[in-house]
């Protein structure tokens, strides 16, 4: 018999939409257009919107409460060739996460410790000159602990006789 | 460079002696390129084999550049509206720079080694 102990880590990037998608100045310029990846045949009317892409997780720490720490690269698209219009995406979504305070729900399962953020500057779509401004995320999150029992102390954290 | 590139300062290592800090600029530029190659999508190989390191110096003291002058070396990092994640945007810079950063300082601090491409 052994004893095998789980230790789940955030999903980083789905909790990132969902905040992004329930905060009000976000949601005023892309409606709840925050995908992770572009959607496949997006028309192009579908636009302005937010593609997330987890880059690397940049560390994780195995404790009790297991944090990961994690890059996720932020492509705000405007419509057409707009570039001032992906230049205010860009410029909510640096407030948005700059201002975000520690201990932050993003999600129901996901709490932030702490977000950076890093401006990768206009790339705009090589392709047909789609304005893009590229935003580097990194954060620290934790995946939540929730119950009062002895038992949901560690939920996220538990042990398995095999 | 016209493809992308990421600096690596030595700023902040507090060595004063150029040379162990051009030495140690190199090792850890080496193991972000190696990292990198490792990472990178491969087709033809070009990409592969055109990440370079570059030891430059400039007003604020000496850097390793890491990157490449292939034109496409860009927006295989960073993906474009057509090239989505696992779909010909395939990050090797940015996960190779993290991946190797903490055995840098680690390294400039004098208390490790530098990975040379172990997956994390």
């Amino acid at each position: 018999m052994s004893v095998t102990t789980m230790r789940w880590f955030p999903d980083v990037e789905g909790a990132l939409r969902t905040y992004l998608r329930n905060n009000a100045y976000i949601v005023d310029l892309v409606d709840n257009r925050v995908f992770l990846g572009m959607p496949d045949n997006m028309p192009n009317t579908s636009f302005p919107c937010i593609t997330l892409a987890e880059v690397g997780p940049g560390a994780v720490d195995p404790g009790d409460a297991p944090l990961s720490w994690e890059l996720i690269q932020c492509d705000c698209w405007g419509l057409g060739r707009n570039k001032a219009n992906a230049r205010q995406v860009r410029d909510a979504l640096i407030a948005v996460m700059e201002s975000m305070p520690s201990g932050t729900l993003m999600d129901a399962n996901t709490r932030a410790v702490g977000a950076r953020t890093f401006s990768g500057g206009y790339a705009p779509d090589p392709d047909n000159g789609q304005a893009r401004y590229r935003v580097d995320v990194y954060i620290m999150a934790s995946r939540i602990v929730t119950g009062t029992g002895p038992d949901d102390v560690f939920p996220d954290v538990f042990e398995s006789v095999i | 460079m016209s493809g992308i590139s990421f600096d690596l300062e030595a700023l902040e290592s507090g060595l004063t002696e150029s040379g162990a800090m051009a030495g140690m600029l190199a090792r850890g530029g080496n193991a972000v390129r190696d990292r990198a190659q490792q990472l990178v999508h491969v087709d033809t190989g070009n990409l592969q084999s055109s990440i370079r390191v570059d030891l430059l110096v400039d007003d604020k003291g000496p850097y390793a550049r890491i990157g490449s002058f292939v034109p496409y070396a860009l927006w295989q990092e960073i993906g474009t509206r057509r090239l989505t994640m696992g779909r010909g945007f395939t990050p090797y810079l940015r996960p190779a720079l993290s991946a190797a950063g903490e055995g840098i300082r680690r390294h400039l601090s004098g208390a490790g080694q530098i990975p040379t491409g172990t997956p994390q």
